[in-house]
């Protein structure tokens, strides 16, 4: 118990390490995507501890939780909008946003409280956020720039929100068919990949900034091997 | 700890949470690491495609000092063994002319050293001819292709046909003449490696860009031993037909009758819309 009891209070304060770089290499991290982390991180932060203050069973979390998830999707996807280049998948990340508020508000109406814990729009946003994830990497293995991907913030940005949304997702789903004191008991895996994500945007808010080279800006030209091609 | 805890057989839920979450965290790791590994490949590859460049970029560059080098040996060759012994002689009769007062031998000797100057004279024309063809500068492509090919013909070793289907536009100067040098060079080849009897070229135009096509009945290479001569160090002149058509953005191919018969090379040039043809 006292072991959970560490990790969880962990989890929470490590909120602090990204708010904390972030405003050290201000400079470098002076983007509107990352001000969206940077938002996020911060909201997160004051809703974990918020949440500490109130008692156990306590209805209110309930609303918390739906409030928090409401606002991270949403940062999420406007840091993921940002970040895919104009096509389809835009489009489907904006269309996202009203049915997912819609499923949020239908769950806050409908659905029985007594559990606290709103799990089927939190599986619904890691499942939608995690395909996005997936996205964002596919356009970057279709599009590969010069330089490593992960001297990207962005790269780093998404890993965590990818690693978090994965080792939560059948955290949140289970949610919706355990008793609050069998979640508590499994709560230990949100605190840890919590402890994750923070230790993953810390270092995309340290490393410094990256302007990717486009492969048509390459110092050298692929004339000779169009040429090649084209002999075939 | 956790582990046992979440194993707790009495609960289905924490056992499909278990794999479950260690089954997500190990494909998102999977696919990162993938990612990653994906990319530098991606990249060594391309820094292997840029280090080849560099090195095909290396040989033309040293292809081309070479063949100037050639050129001006060439020029300096002709000058010291040829004008300058006429030259020389021509001196000897004007000289003689300072010492013999008899007017016959006088007028003998400044008729000699008359003829040795217009001798001298057609030299140099010549050299300056092959540094820079007349016809191509006054009259254009075509008409320095027909001139080449109506030598060539003229010299009986080989039958030499030439047609400009669409040339009714003059390219510019610059253009016409590392066209020009490109002909030479493939027509050179063919006449010293290639035991042809004929040589057919063909001129037309496709959209913005100028085709020239070669045909011949000899011994030929094909688009593959064009590349290979290309990267070895051998084929001093095609590598310098190539750095030609690179300065047009043209290109080169080279290739064997559909019929196994003759040979073709085929050049590819764009045409420069905004330069003004030759005055």
């Amino acid at each position: 118990m006292l072991t959970r009891d560490i990790l969880a209070n962990l989890s929470r304060l490590s909120g602090i390490l990204p708010i904390v770089f972030f405003l050290i290499f201000i400079k470098r991290n002076n983007e509107k995507k990352l001000w969206v982390i940077f938002v996020y991180v911060l909201l997160s932060f004051l809703t974990d501890f918020t949440m500490s203050l109130f008692p156990k069973n306590s209805q209110i979390k309930f609303y918390f939780f739906s409030f928090f998830t409401v606002v991270e999707y949403t940062l999420f996807s406007i840091f993921l909008y940002l970040n895919i280049k104009p096509g389809m998948i835009r489009k489907v990340i904006l269309g996202s946003l009203p049915v997912f508020y819609a499923i949020v508000f239908y769950y806050m109406l409908n659905k029985d409280q007594s559990n606290n814990f709103d799990a089927i729009p939190a599986s619904v946003e890691s499942m939608l956020i995690i395909v996005f994830c997936v996205w964002f990497f596919f356009e970057q293995i279709r599009d590969m720039q010069v330089s490593f991907i992960y001297s990207s913030k962005t790269f780093w940005i998404v890993v965590a929100i990818l690693v978090y949304m994965s080792a939560t997702f059948f955290l949140f789903i289970a949610a919706e068919f355990v008793s609050q004191e069998e979640r508590r008991s499994y709560w230990f895996i949100n605190s840890i990949s919590n402890l994750l994500k923070h230790i993953l945007l810390t270092i995309a808010f340290i490393i410094p900034n990256y302007k990717p080279q486009p492969t048509n800006e390459r110092p050298f030209s692929d004339e000779l091997f169009e040429f090649e091609n084209s002999a075939t | 700890m956790f582990l046992l805890e979440i194993n707790n057989p009495d609960s289905p839920v924490s056992l499909v949470l278990f794999f479950g979450t260690v089954g997500m965290l190990a494909l998102t790791i999977g696919l990162i690491v993938f990612i990653i590994f994906h990319q530098r490949k991606v990249i060594r590859y391309q820094m292997r495609l840029q280090r080849l460049e560099q090195e095909q970029q290396k040989m033309l560059l040293n292809a081309s000092i070479r063949l100037q080098e050639e050129e001006r040996q060439r020029i300096a060759a002709d000058l010291h063994d040829d004008a300058g012994p006429l030259l020389a002689t021509a001196r000897l009769y004007l000289n003689e002319n300072l010492v013999n007062l008899d007017k016959t031998t006088q007028l003998q000797s400044i008729y000699n050293a008359k003829q040795i100057i217009d001798d001298t004279i057609q030299l140099i024309r010549n050299i300056s001819h092959s540094l820079m063809p007349p016809t191509l500068k006054n009259f254009g492509l075509e008409s320095a292709v027909n001139d080449l090919f109506q030598k060539i013909s003229g010299s009986g070793s080989m039958n030499a046909s030439c047609r400009f289907h669409d040339y009714r536009e003059r390219l510019h100067p610059d253009q016409e003449l590392i066209i020009f040098r490109v002909i030479q060079e493939l027509v050179n080849n063919i006449l010293k490696h290639s035991n042809a009897s004929f040589i057919h070229l063909t001129q037309n135009l496709g959209g913005s860009k100028l085709y020239i096509r070669l045909h011949h009945d000899g011994r030929g290479i094909t688009q593959n031993d064009f590349e290979k001569l290309n990267k070895s160090n051998v084929g001093l002149g095609l590598k310098n037909i190539q750095s030609r058509l690179k300065l047009l953005q043209g290109r080169i191919f080279f290739e064997k009758d559909m019929s196994q018969t003759y040979y073709k090379v085929t050049i590819e040039i764009p045409k420069l819309e905004e330069e003004p043809a030759a005055e």
